[in-house]
């Protein structure tokens, strides 16, 4: 792993291909170093491994969901406190419920994707990373 | 009586008066005799003598009183025999004339028939009871009279038992010559002298009454019997089970003699209902009870959801209370099936819309970092970008009013910080603020911070809110002014801007109904769905606040919402 000290590591778990490179790329080209995931199991293995300095986290995921993973992920030393911005485009009073209650301190971090351009979401990343 | 005495009286004073003539007479012809006796053959001549002297004349005087008293003595005597002879006779016609008139007037029908059963007297009220004459029935055997086939077959006439001194009560049906049917009770008795007397009462409204009352009844006990309700009947005073119907019987798992005349506090699927005396006097107190969604569990262990109604009124003065006990197990798994269907077909679908929607978002978004873009195409670019947004913003419309109209808007409260959630809302406008050119004023008290709110809704209807306010204001006004002001009871959010509303316009969206735009709306903005001022009311109202507007040509546009303090 060619981890730039300097650099931001970010990670991204989500399963749609498209949204994936899409947006790494974009953060790539932010200066971001972006590791990925394409469920969440394999997203809480990446997370636990790399200690990324922020985790975006799909919810609809394959064989293990994004509310499962932020749960197991909580329950680490360094997942307890590792800062997570759920970007997804599940809507569902219900399921933000549950996300919060997980241990979320702000609603703002539930993020609808269709909501969010590239760039805006660039700004909130930069603004999350500069409050830690 | 009187008249009785004075009659005899004239008569004995008639009476009198002959035997007084009847002694003159007498006397008269014994002086003729004294006088003349010596010149009548008969007598010879000392007598003549005799009887002409002081003695014979005596004699004759005392004779003569004897006879008088003795013809007014016997004569009284006979007068005396006489008067009680008229005195019973008068009473005797009175009495009969009393009796005639009271069997005549009698309430009751009355049938005097003789040994033989031929009808001798019939009063008027029976007359009226068969609606037939006197006449026709006098003469007429008993069993002539217009009883229905049926009500004689199954009532006959019974003279064998009146024969042994029985009183013979029974209900006939009458079919009257006028058509009508009547019905009759006959209470019959055979009299020392062997003649018959029958008393007959209509009985036909209390016999409808009974039919009806009977019918009524029936009609209770089948509904009671097959009522896919449970339903126990108390005794209001003491608690006792007083009637139990099959049904529930099938859901406690008891048997109807299990219950009833138990107390309803004592069996134990109602423990957690009615658990004692108190909760059970206090059932009786309120009269009407609901409970929803309370657990019961039978006799075999087996916990139900049960809905729990009871009344109380009053049967013939006696209070019951009547308890329905609806089994909603299987309504509430259902229900909540139906919840989870909804809410995964509410996040499924949300899901699957968004999904291309935000690939497109992003990768025409990238495409357009790409500076090697001819004008044209360009230009082109941006209308997809726009066409974009357009479907975006329907989808999220849609699936806010589907999931408003779905009763799956919930509303999660919590302390927020007013300041950063407006900021929040501010920049993500940024773009449309600047397009327009519009400069933003926000008025919020110093010190004010923190509210209780769900900052989700009320996000969403201050983005509506503004989103309007920026795109529907005039285009030549620059202002939008967005202020707080914290009243006693609520926080009042106002948003302004100096465009104007039309009346027209005005009517068209007062109500704030979904898929209503302001006249001149789609000239300004095409992509409007006409769903924003329905979603934002919704979330408004969901949270306990309200949503107005105020538009003239004077002060320009403001819309208001208020959040309301308290906690509940």
């Amino acid at each position: 792993m060619e981890k730039n000290d300097k650099k931001n590591v970010l990670l991204i778990v989500e399963d749609e291909k498209i949204l994936l490179e899409t947006l790494k790329e974009k953060l790539e080209s932010e200066g971001f170093n972006v590791v990925t995931a394409l469920d969440g199991s394999e997203g809480l293995k990446m997370a636990i491994d790399n200690h990324p300095d922020l985790i975006l986290l799909d919810l609809l995921l394959p064989k293990v969901d994004g509310i499962t993973m932020l749960k197991q992920l909580r329950k680490d030393k360094w997942g307890s406190k590792a800062p997570v911005i759920i970007l997804t485009n599940v809507e569902s009073s219900d399921k933000i419920a549950e996300s919060l209650s997980v241990g979320f301190g702000d609603v703002f971090e539930y993020m609808l994707k269709t909501n969010w351009s590239l760039e805006d979401m660039v700004v909130r990343i930069k603004e999350r990373l500069a409050l830690k | 009586m009187i008249k009785i005495e004075t009659k005899s009286k004239i008569q004995y004073l008639f009476y009198n008066k002959v035997a007084l003539r009847i002694t003159l007479i007498y006397m008269a012809l014994s002086v003729i005799w004294i006088l003349f006796s010596d010149k009548l053959l008969l007598t010879d001549p000392q007598t003549a003598i005799y009887i002409s002297t002081i003695k014979g004349w005596v004699y004759t005087l005392i004779v003569g009183i004897f006879f008088y008293i003795t013809i007014t003595r016997e004569l009284n005597k006979r007068m005396q025999v006489e008067i009680e002879r008229k005195k019973v006779e008068d009473f005797l016609v009175a009495s009969e004339n009393k009796y005639k008139v009271l069997v005549d007037l009698a309430v009751d029908g009355i049938i005097l028939g003789s040994h033989d059963g031929i009808i001798t007297e019939v009063n008027k009220q029976m007359c009226d009871i068969l609606g037939m004459n006197k006449e026709d029935l006098i003469g007429k055997h008993i069993k002539f009279l217009p009883f229905t086939k049926e009500s004689l077959a199954a009532n006959p006439l019974r003279f064998d038992l009146l024969q042994k001194g029985e009183i013979v009560k029974s209900e006939r049906t009458i079919l009257r010559p006028d058509g009508k049917e009547v019905y009759i009770e006959m209470r019959s008795k055979m009299m020392p002298d062997g003649t018959y007397q029958s008393i007959c009462q209509d009985i036909t409204e209390r016999k409808i009454i009974q039919d009806n009352l009977k019918i009524a009844e029936q009609k209770f006990r089948r509904l009671f019997e097959a009522a896919k309700d449970s339903i126990l009947i108390l005794d209001a005073n003491t608690g006792q089970i007083i009637d139990s119907n099959p049904f529930i019987q099938d859901l406690l798992g008891y048997s109807a003699k299990e219950l009833i005349g138990s107390k309803i506090y004592e069996i134990s699927p109602f423990k957690d209902i009615i658990e004692n005396k108190e909760k059970f006097l206090e059932l009786q107190d309120k009269g009407y009870v609901y409970y929803d969604n309370l657990p019961l569990k039978t006799k075999s262990g087996i916990v139900k959801q049960i809905e729990f109604v009871s009344n109380v009124y009053l049967v013939a003065d006696k209070k019951v209370i009547q308890c329905n006990i609806r089994d909603i197990t299987e309504r509430i798994k259902k229900e909540k099936e139906l919840e989870v269907a909804k809410s995964d077909f509410l996040s499924m679908t949300s899901h699957q819309l968004r999904t291309p929607l935000s690939a497109t978002k992003w990768v025409l978004e990238a495409i357009a970092y790409d500076k090697n873009l001819t004008p044209k195409q360009q230009e082109r670019f941006g209308y997809l970008v726009d066409s974009n947004e357009r479907l975006i913003n329907l989808v999220n419309d849609l699936l806010d009013v589907t999931r408003i109209e779905s009763g799956k808007l919930q509303v999660n409260k919590k302390i927020i910080d007013i300041n950063k959630l407006i900021n929040n809302l501010f920049s993500s406008f940024e773009f449309l603020i600047s397009k327009g050119n519009k400069n933003i004023i926000i008025k919020i008290p110093d010190g004010l911070k923190d509210i209780y709110c769900d900052p989700v809704l009320i996000y969403e209807a201050l983005k509506n809110l503004l989103n309007n306010a920026i795109i529907y204001g005039a285009t030549d006004s620059k202002d939008i002014i967005l202020s707080v002001i914290e009243r006693d009871e609520d926080y009042l959010i106002s948003i302004h801007n100096d465009g104007y509303i039309n009346s027209d316009a005005i009517l068209k969206i007062k109500d704030f109904q979904k898929f209503t735009r302001g006249i001149g709306a789609s000239e300004i903005q095409p992509a409007g769905s006409g769903l924003g001022l329905y979603i934002t009311k919704k979330v408004i109202e969901a949270s306990g606040g309200n949503v107005w507007f105020e538009s003239s040509a004077e002060h320009g546009t403001t819309f208001y919402l208020t959040i309301i303090k308290s906690k509940l």
